[in-house]
């Protein structure tokens, strides 16, 4: 499938899956970007730290995304790692429960193809 | 190798110096966390591609023209702090030329120096100081109107 097709479909759809790996436990970059790319680089494409970091950069700033650095065991170098606020949860949920509405809708229609 | 990315990035990144030191930051636990995973920086670097592509899915990720933003931004501070200089240039020009225009007054009353000065003095030279004066309180009042508007706009963008 053409690139921009499959762009556009993640736009709308990585930001809930950034709050979703982060809300079931406290994680860091790196994690996150191998987690993504075990689990959904098939379909998703290949993840790299240039289109994940300033996702979660947005998420902060619009207070969904919160981050502690903290010294890591090894070579005195910090790791910066990020949790869902108050905020982040409720409006995971709501992304969650719209997704949920959003396939079924879509479903429907491209159902009617066969 | 991994310091000369990063200084690479930073030499290319179009952002508030605090914002900036946090991409930097955050591009430096990449490289190491990587390497606490057994990846090479050769790999790490594969991965992020050349600093300038690296660069480029920032911005395009970030979305709003956030990097054309701030460059607009640090063009119009520029712009403030130009016509404020020019300002000050121009009144110290006026300074100058009325300093002189004094200092030859007062030798024109010595009897320092001779009718063709004094013509030049009293002909030409109020015009000059005349207009640097005007342009350094126009461009004064230019520059006072920009970093009105430039603070009026930044507080309500935030």
């Amino acid at each position: 499938m053409n690139q921009k097709y499959i762009q556009q479909f993640k736009k709308g759809s990585l930001e809930m899956v950034l709050l979703s790996l982060i809300a079931r436990k406290e994680t860091y970059g790196y994690e996150i970007i191998a987690e993504l790319n075990e689990r959904g680089a098939s379909v998703l494409g290949y993840a790299r730290e240039g289109t994940v970091y300033p996702i979660l950069y947005r998420l902060q700033e619009t207070g969904l995304l919160q981050c502690r650095i903290a010294p890591a065991a090894a070579n005195g170098s910090s790791k910066k790692y990020y949790s869902l606020t108050e905020d982040g949860k409720a409006t995971l949920q709501e992304m969650v429960n719209f997704w949920g509405d959003y396939t079924k809708c879509i479903n429907r229609f491209i159902g009617e193809q066969d | 190798m991994k310091e000369q990315y990063i200084r690479e990035v930073e030499k290319l990144l179009p952002l508030p110096r605090q914002a900036k030191r946090e991409v930097l930051r955050d591009l430096e636990e990449a490289f190491d966390s990587a390497k606490e995973h057994g990846e090479t920086e050769e790999e790490v670097i594969r991965r992020l591609g050349t600093p300038e592509e690296f660069v480029k899915s920032l911005d395009e990720q970030l979305g709003f023209h956030r990097f054309d933003e701030f460059r607009r931004q640090k063009r119009q501070i520029w712009g403030i702090a130009g016509t404020f200089i020019f300002s000050m240039l121009c009144f110290a020009l006026y300074a100058v030329h009325k300093a002189l225009g004094v200092q030859r007054a007062i030798e024109g009353i010595i009897g320092g120096a001779d009718g063709p000065t004094a013509i030049f003095v009293t002909t030409t030279g109020p015009d000059i100081s005349f207009w640097t004066g005007a342009l350094g309180v126009a461009a004064l009042i230019a520059a006072v109107i920009l970093l009105v508007r430039y603070i009026f706009k930044h507080k309500k963008g935030s």
